[in-house]
Order: structure tokens, then sequence, then C-alpha cells
């Protein structure tokens, strides 16, 4: 019983959307100013009811002479069919500004992750110097020993004039051409 | 290699949308073929357009009215061949009072 009370007084204490727009004893009468009022700002907080009979109305209006539409009519009708709301919603303010934001955020992180990878990295390896390519090259034109006692490349480096015994690799178009082509060098000399 | 298909003409195009626009029942329709007409590389002529505006008023539905209004300015090369249309079609938009986008919110007519 009580609750039968409590809904009646709540539906009295809030007039219907349907009744505050008094349209559907006279739908050929125009939709009052006040509803239609600034209803681009309003529209999407109006409650999904609310929408519901508003555009009712409007499309009871439409069913009329569009002559004798108000411009408030047209402007509503056509803000809610095609206005940016929704689905045709901008983009929200200051878009551009967040995506360069984030963007440089993460090319200083990536920078400094690579910085820091490069600082606590070992030195270039030792072949990767002018003085051993140029050994490199020096040994397969001629080699040093006997396959079984060939020292140590960096002892090349140390004595330019090993006994030598001509290895002679890739005589035909390489290194032991007379093109003398596929030399090894390729890196700055370690004293530059 | 050609192909075996036609090219359709102009004409042909134009009068299918007619009978199209004519035939239209509901707003999903209306908005279809519009779609659809306002996708060539062409500008629809406007008996087609004056058809597609008279199907918005057959089923009452006056935003897409003033939106076919807008697809044209968006279609149209310059403002002159615009205008062109405007005067073609100001008979119609006044017998049925369709409103243009640029006289409801002229403050955002870019």
């Amino acid at each position: 019983m009580s609750a039968i009370i409590r809904n009646s007084l709540v539906r009295a204490a809030r007039p219907s959307a349907t009744a505050a727009l008094g349209y559907r004893a006279a739908s050929t009468h125009a939709i009052s100013n006040p509803t239609l009022a600034n209803i681009e700002k309003r529209w999407e907080g109006l409650p999904m009811q609310e929408q519901a009979e508003l555009w009712m109305a409007l499309r009871d209006r439409m069913k009329e002479n569009w002559t004798e539409m108000t411009i408030q009519e047209k402007k509503a009708a056509y803000w809610i069919a095609f206005g940016p709301h929704g689905p045709r919603s901008l983009p929200p303010p200051g878009e551009t500004q967040k995506v360069v934001l984030y963007t440089v955020i993460g090319l200083v992180a990536s920078f400094v992750i690579f910085a820091s990878m490069r600082m606590f990295a070992k030195p270039p390896p030792a072949t990767m110097t002018k003085e051993w390519q140029e050994a490199t090259d020096e040994f397969l034109k001629v080699s040093t020993l006997s396959r079984r006692r060939r020292p140590p490349l960096l002892s090349v480096v140390a004595n330019p004039h090993p006994p030598l015994q001509a290895q002679k690799s890739d005589p035909l178009t390489g290194i032991s051409s007379e093109s003398r082509a596929g030399s090894h060098v390729q890196s700055p000399s370690s004293k530059a | 290699m050609r192909s075996e298909h036609s090219e359709e003409s102009f004409e042909e195009f134009s009068a299918r949308y007619e009978k199209e626009f004519d035939g239209v029942q509901d707003v999903f329709e209306l908005q279809r073929n519009l779609n659809n007409a306002f996708a060539y590389d062409l500008v629809p002529s406007p008996s087609v357009l004056s058809a597609a505006l008279r199907a918005a008023r057959r089923v009452n539905d006056f935003p897409t009215a003033v939106r076919v209004f807008e697809g044209i300015k968006a279609k149209v090369e310059n403002t002159g061949q615009y205008q062109q249309y405007l005067d073609e079609l100001k008979p119609l938009r006044e017998e049925l009072g369709i409103a243009l986008k640029e006289d409801l919110y002229p403050e955002e007519t870019n």
C-alpha cells in the first residue's frame, strides 16, 4: 500500500516529459522554445527517455508542412540527426597536444634506453681496425707457416716479416689475383 | 583489354537514381540511395536532387533534406557551382520549406 502511494507521489512530483512538452494532444502546435532552447548543449545530458520524447515530438512536427516549422525546430531536428554528438562527435579538445606529448615521451624514453645501453657497451672488437684488416689481407696473400703451427693473427701484426709461405687465397679474382680485389680493410686506423 | 560492361552515362545515372528516389519508402532507403548517389565522381543532377528532396519530404525526414544541400556543397568544385545548384533548386526548397545549414548555423559556415 505504502509503495503504491510512494510511486504515485514520485510520479506527481516529476512531471513527465510528455506533459511538459504538451504535444500529444495537438501535434501540429510548434514545440515551445524553452524545450528547444540551447538543445545543442543539453542534448547529451538529457535522459534517454526525454531524448526519445523530444525526437518523437520533432518527428510529429516533421510530418506537417515544413514551412510551418519554427527555426528552432529545424535547428533541433537537424542537430539531433546530424549534429556532432555520439558517433559524429568531434575529437576531444587537446587531443593533438596529447598525441604529440606522448610521442615525445616515447621518443625520449627510447633515446634514454639507447644511450644507456651504448654507455655500458664493450669497446668495438680489436678486429675492427685498419691494422688488423691489413694484416688479414697480408695473411691471405702470403701465409705464414704450415697449418699446424700457425701463430695467432696478432703476431702477424707484431712481426711484419714472419717466415712466409704462399697461401695465395682466392688467386683468380680475389685478394691474391692481379687486381687485388676483395681487401678486408674497412675500418679506420686505431691510431686515428 | 576493354571491360565487358559499358560505362554508365550521366543521363543513365540520373535516370537510375531518379527512379530509385521515387521508389524510396523509408529513411533508411533514402539515406542509402543518397550515400550511393553522392559516392560517384560527379555531382548528381538537379533532377536527381529534387527527386531526393521529394523523397525526404515523403518520408518526413527534414534533417536529411538539409543534409542533401550539405552534400552538394561538399561535392561541387567551387561556390559558384553551389550557387547554381541553389538557384536551380530554390523553388523546390522554398516550396518544401527546407533551410540550409548555413541558415540554421550561420556561425559555423566554413
